[in-house]
Parts: C-alpha cells; structure tokens; sequence
C-alpha cells in the first residue's frame, strides 16, 4: 500500500548533533543541503543522508504513506506539498531500488 | 518554518 519500511538489515543511526544544528541553520534561512545527519551501514558501506532524506528515513516505519510523510515536512518547512511529494516519491524510489526500503 | 532543501544522498564510502 506504498508506505515504506526500513530494511531491516540496515544499521542506521541519527547524528542528533549534527540534525540540531543543521534544523537550526535551516532556521535562520541558511542552506545546508550536503550535510549528512543521518548514516547508513550495509554490507561494508557507510551512507550519508542530508537532513530532509534523514527525516524522510526516520519517518519509514511502514505505517506512514508518502503523502503522511511528505505532509509532516510541508508543516515544518517553507514547501510546497505537491513538490516535497514529488521529492519524497522519487527519493523513496531511489532508495527502493538501492534495497534499503521495502515498499509495501 | 525552516528552509526546505531536496533529500538526496550526500556521501558513499567503504567502511573498510
């Protein structure tokens, strides 16, 4: 039904730090988008994603459809829904095809 | 609101 799930062969981690101040530079306007916040482990490689990838990858728990996902970001930040649907679909397709979600 | 930035993968490396 197209809400996605984590591999679960994945180890992953967020760097909360980093997400911190990256949230809080993207706050005073600034652009941040080739930081890695959140890191992905599979078979002997190491994965960085930027802060808007990282909350779309925190947010594939299975329950969530691409509409709820994108729909929490279009509250938090300055976008319009039909575009970071459009990016959560493609994204979520990119990852789909690396393996690293299961799209249900 | 916080800017918006596009998702993407910013960085691949071999762990070993």
């Amino acid at each position: 039904m197209n809400k996605p799930l984590r591999n679960p062969e994945i180890v992953w981690r967020v760097e909360n730090r980093r997400q911190t101040e990256v949230l809080k530079a993207l706050e005073t306007g600034e652009e941040i988008e080739d930081s890695g916040t959140v890191i992905l482990l599979q078979s002997g490689m190491m994965h960085q994603l930027n802060l808007i990838g990282g909350l779309i990858w925190q947010q594939c728990d299975g329950q969530q459809s691409l509409t709820d996902i994108a729909g929490e970001l279009a509250k938090e930040f300055t976008v319009e829904q039909s575009e970071v649907e459009s990016d959560v679909a493609e994204f979520v397709a990119d990852l789909t095809e690396r393996g690293w979600l299961i799209n249900e | 609101m916080k800017k918006y930035i596009k998702p993407r993968i910013v960085g691949s490396s071999n762990v070993h």
